[in-house]
Order: structure tokens, then C-alpha cells, then sequence
């Protein structure tokens, strides 16, 4: 999902994640996905790492299991496998506050993969970060999903970055937000550096770009933003 | 500045500030007549010939400024978790719990000695009045600021009401909570003492309060300040022990008690 600022992406993830309520039309699930969340079925990441702050990295990212009522070696092994998958290990007993803000979106990332979902939620997960924090967090994400094959939604506001990632690009309007294109990139994965500067690449960056400016031309309160 | 000789340096400087008092105290004291200005080391000595009187007292007053404190954090806390549950509880109890606050604790002493057959449990009801409303609106405050995605992600995994009190509000709150602890530990003293000024009770039974009455009624002004003295020394141990506890709970996690890094 990519547009502007205050279009709804975010809101449109928490619809989907059953954490509002739509004022019109419905949401429909694949068979043997719940929309109700007692399974952990949904991995949701948030623009902040939202972590907390007194507990450990192994206890924020246990803490999903421990709502839905996963506890003993089941819960420790999907907390050590979690943490082993984003890279923190070495970490497990530290303090958010101890560490970088990349390494607090990896504690992040694990607390929302902990639960083994079948789709993930990710809202502006990297924007906070710095550019070659975000492109290795883009490429452990991509390697994370070509493992798993999560169904991913994301949420973004970089051209770049959801040309670099996506299958689908949705790209919506100012408010009111609505769909206003849709891309397919086709280029297979795994995707690597040399796709950021390949011919592909370029070209589908170019025609979001003109259909975001496109957009954003017709919205009359684009100058107030 | 290197960090050993900073930490020495707060307590070299403190002590130095204190000793200037005393000497100040000391020379002006010799220039005026002990009735009015006690000499530090008159002082000193009150404290030890009546300690008879004063150690009886002081126990009194700690009881009941201790006990006070304890039920002003049973009572905040209880009715803080209460009162959060929903809008509606709150929008009907606060407004009791400011009244009984802003009221002057003074005012309502002699109604409550009316009241209350067994002068120690006014005197305690008093104390506690006046100590759980930091403790009550902290708590309250802290366990409404929680982070807004963190209570999502409780909801997106299905949290229930408790687990999300337990698991997230009560340690958002900490912070809060602790400020208020500090608070209410310097005013349930003060409350104590007023609240024994006010009754006025004489006997085995009095306090520290009553004990300055006394002396200032025969006119024995160290003992007077051997008194105060010991309020004061009441208070610094309650405020020492309120932030030991603090930080105790808290250095892992809170910037408060974090060292800065830059």
C-alpha cells in the first residue's frame, strides 16, 4: 500500500486486522485464515517498535504468546527461534533502551513472527530508520518472506521502497483515500542489490512516481500539507 | 569531570554547606538567649536527657505516618485500578476525591475526633486523607498513559481486561506511581503532625506534635527544636527510602534512573 500521508493506509491495517471497525463494505478471509486473532494468526508491526520498555527483548517477544496462552518449552523455543531469525540472540536479556533502533524493528519484527502468523501486518515498519539500516532490514525481510511465504501487507510512503519489495503496489489518493492504481512487479526473487540499480528497476519506479504525482496534483489540498 | 571525583564532590558539598549551617547556627545562637535560639549542641543534649519523652513520641509519629502511607498506597492504587475501569467511575469519584483533597486537613480534623471514639484511628484516617490523593491520581495517570500501539497489540492478540492491567497498565504506571509514593511519603508526615496538633492528645499516647506543644508551653525551646530535629530526620529517611525503592524497581528500564551516555 503506498500514498500520501493521512490517505489511510494505516487505517486500512487496522481494519484488516479487526482493530476497528469498517463504516461500510465487509473484509473477507481466506478459508483458514481468523480473522479473530486468539491464534496469533496476524503478525502486526508498527512504524515504532513499540516495545516494552521494562521487559527483555526475550520477554517482549514472548509477550504475544503469552496472551494467547502459549507458555513452558513450546513458548521458549518459538522465542529462541524468533530471536535467532532476526538476529539477536546475543541480545535476549537486554533492554530496549540498550539498543540501536534497527535492533529494536529486528525485536519487533520476532515478537510478530513468534506467533507463526500466515499474514503480516507491516505498517511503515522502517521509515524511523536510517537508509542502510532500512536496505538490510528490506533485504532480511524479503529473505524472512521467501522462507516462510507469509502473505505480507505493506504499508509505505517510498516509491523505492515498495518497487524494491512488492509483488502488487496499490497506490491510493489523498483523502478521501481511495485505490487509484495498481502495479505488478514483475521481477522474480530473490531480489538483491543489483536489482535497486537494474532497468526494471528504474522503470517501475518512474511510472509510480508519475502516478503519484499525478494524484497529488488533483488533490486540492495538497499545498496544506 | 571524571565520575569518582563527581561522586565524591556530592558528598563533600553538602557536608560542607551543613557544617557552614551549624557553625552560623552556633554563633548566632551564642549572641541570643537559649529560650530563643537553642545552641546546636543544646540541642544535641535536649535530645539525649529527653529522650525518654521524645523516643516514646518520635516511635508514635513513624507508627502513624508509616501506617497512613501504607493504606494511602492500598487505597490510591486500589481505587486508581477501580476508577480506570470506566469513564463513568471516574467522572463520579474524582470530584470526592479532590474535595477531600483541597479541603484543608485541618478543618475537617475536629469533626472526625467527634466522630471517631479512638483518637489514634482519627489521627490515622486524618494522615491517610491527606496522603492517598497523590497516590490515587498518579496511579490513575499512569495507567491511562499507556503507548497506544502497545494496547493494540494487546487487543490484536486478544488480550482480556486483567492480563492487559497486569502485563502492560501496572508497569506503565510505575513511573507515575513512584512520583506519587514520594509525594505522599513528605505529606503523610506533615499530615501526621497536623493532624496530632489538632487533636491535642496528652499522655503516654502523644506524638512528636504534642511533645513541641508542651515544650513550648513550659518554655523549653531545645527541646522544642530536639523535636524538630527529629520530624526532620523522619522526613529525609522517608524520602531516602521512597526514591531507594524507586530505583530499585526501576534502574533497568527508566530513563530516570539510566545513566546518560553522551
Amino acid at each position: 500500500m503506498l500514498g500520501p500521508s493521512g490517505c489511510g493506509k494505516s487505517t486500512l491495517l487496522r481494519l484488516v486486522a479487526d482493530l476497528g471497525q469498517p463504516t461500510a463494505g465487509i473484509i473477507s478471509w481466506r478459508s483458514d485464515a481468523q480473522p479473530k486473532q486468539t491464534q496469533g494468526r496476524i503478525g502486526y508491526v508498527f512504524q515504532d517498535p513499540t516495545l516494552m520498555p521494562w521487559a527483555t527483548l526475550s520477554d517482549n517477544i514472548r509477550l504475544p504468546l503469552r496472551i494467547i496462552g502459549t507458555n513452558g518449552a513450546e513458548a521458549d523455543h518459538a522465542v529462541s527461534e524468533a530471536l535467532e531469525l532476526v538476529g539477536l540472540t546475543n541480545f535476549k536479556r537486554a533492554h530496549p533502551r540498550e539498543l540501536s533502533g534497527g535492533m529494536r524493528m529486528r525485536a519487533s519484527i520476532a515478537r510478530a513472527l513468534v506467533t507463526k502468523p500466515r499474514l503480516l501486518l507491516l505498517d511503515e515498519p522502517f521509515a524511523a530508520l536510517d537508509e542502510i539500516t532500512r536496505f538490510r532490514l528490506n533485504d532480511d525481510l524479503l529473505a524472512l518472506w521467501h522462507r516462510f511465504g507469509w502473505t505480507v501487507v505493506f504499508v509505505s510512503h517510498s516509491v523505492f521502497e515498495s518497487a524494491y519489495l512488492s509483488q502488487r503496489i496499490l497506490l491510493m489518493t489523498p483523502r478521501p483515500g481511495r485505490i487509484a492504481e495498481q502495479f505488478n512487479v514483475k521481477t522474480p526473487y530473490p531480489r538483491s542489490e543489483s536489482y535497486r540499480t537494474s532497468q526494471p528497476y528504474n522503470e517501475i519506479c518512474r511510472d509510480i512516481s508519475a502516478a503519484l504525482n499525478k494524484v497529488m496534483s488533483s488533490d486540492p489540498e495538497a499545498g496544506n500539507r | 569531570m571524571n565520575r569518582s571525583r563527581l561522586s565524591w564532590l556530592r558528598v563533600a558539598v553538602p557536608l560542607a554547606i551543613s557544617v557552614l549551617v551549624v557553625i552560623v547556627w552556633h554563633i548566632s545562637a551564642a549572641a541570643t538567649l537559649t529560650f530563643i535560639l537553642p545552641s546546636p549542641a543544646q540541642t544535641i543534649a535536649a535530645l539525649v536527657e529527653d529522650w525518654a519523652i521524645l523516643g516514646p513520641a518520635l516511635w508514635i509519629t513513624v507508627k502513624l505516618t508509616l501506617l497512613a502511607l501504607l493504606l494511602a498506597v492500598v487505597g490510591g492504587v486500589a481505587l486508581a485500578v477501580f476508577m480506570i475501569q470506566s469513564r463513568w467511575i471516574e467522572f463520579a469519584l474524582y470530584p470526592y476525591a479532590v474535595v477531600l483533597q483541597v479541603t484543608p486537613i485541618i478543618a475537617i480534623a475536629p469533626l472526625l475526633l467527634i466522630w471517631v471514639p479512638e483518637t489514634q484511628t482519627a489521627l490515622l484516617i486524618l494522615a491517610w486523607i491527606v496522603a492517598f490523593f497523590p497516590i490515587l491520581s498518579n496511579t490513575a495517570q499512569g495507567l491511562k498513559s499507556v503507548d497506544h500501539n502497545l494496547l493494540n497489540l494487546f487487543d490484536l492478540y486478544g488480550a482480556g481486561r486483567w492480563q492487559t492491567l497486569w502485563l502492560l497498565k501496572t508497569p506503565s504506571a510505575l513511573p507515575y506511581f513512584f512520583t506519587g509514593l514520594k509525594i505522599a511519603g513528605g505529606l503523610a508526615l506533615i499530615a501526621a503532625v497536623v493532624a496530632e496538633f489538632a487533636a491535642g492528645s496528652a499522655g503516654r499516647r502523644s506524638g512528636l506534635a504534642f511533645r513541641i506543644f508542651e515544650a513550648q508551653f513550659l518554655l523549653d525551646t531545645p527541646r522544642v527544636f530536639a523535636a524538630l530535629l527529629l520530624l526532620a530526620l523522619t522526613g529525609i529517611s522517608i524520602f531516602f527510602a521512597t526514591s531507594l525503592i524507586s530505583h530499585l524497581a526501576m534502574r533497568r528500564w527508566h530513563e530516570s534512573a539510566a545513566p546518560r551516555e553522551n
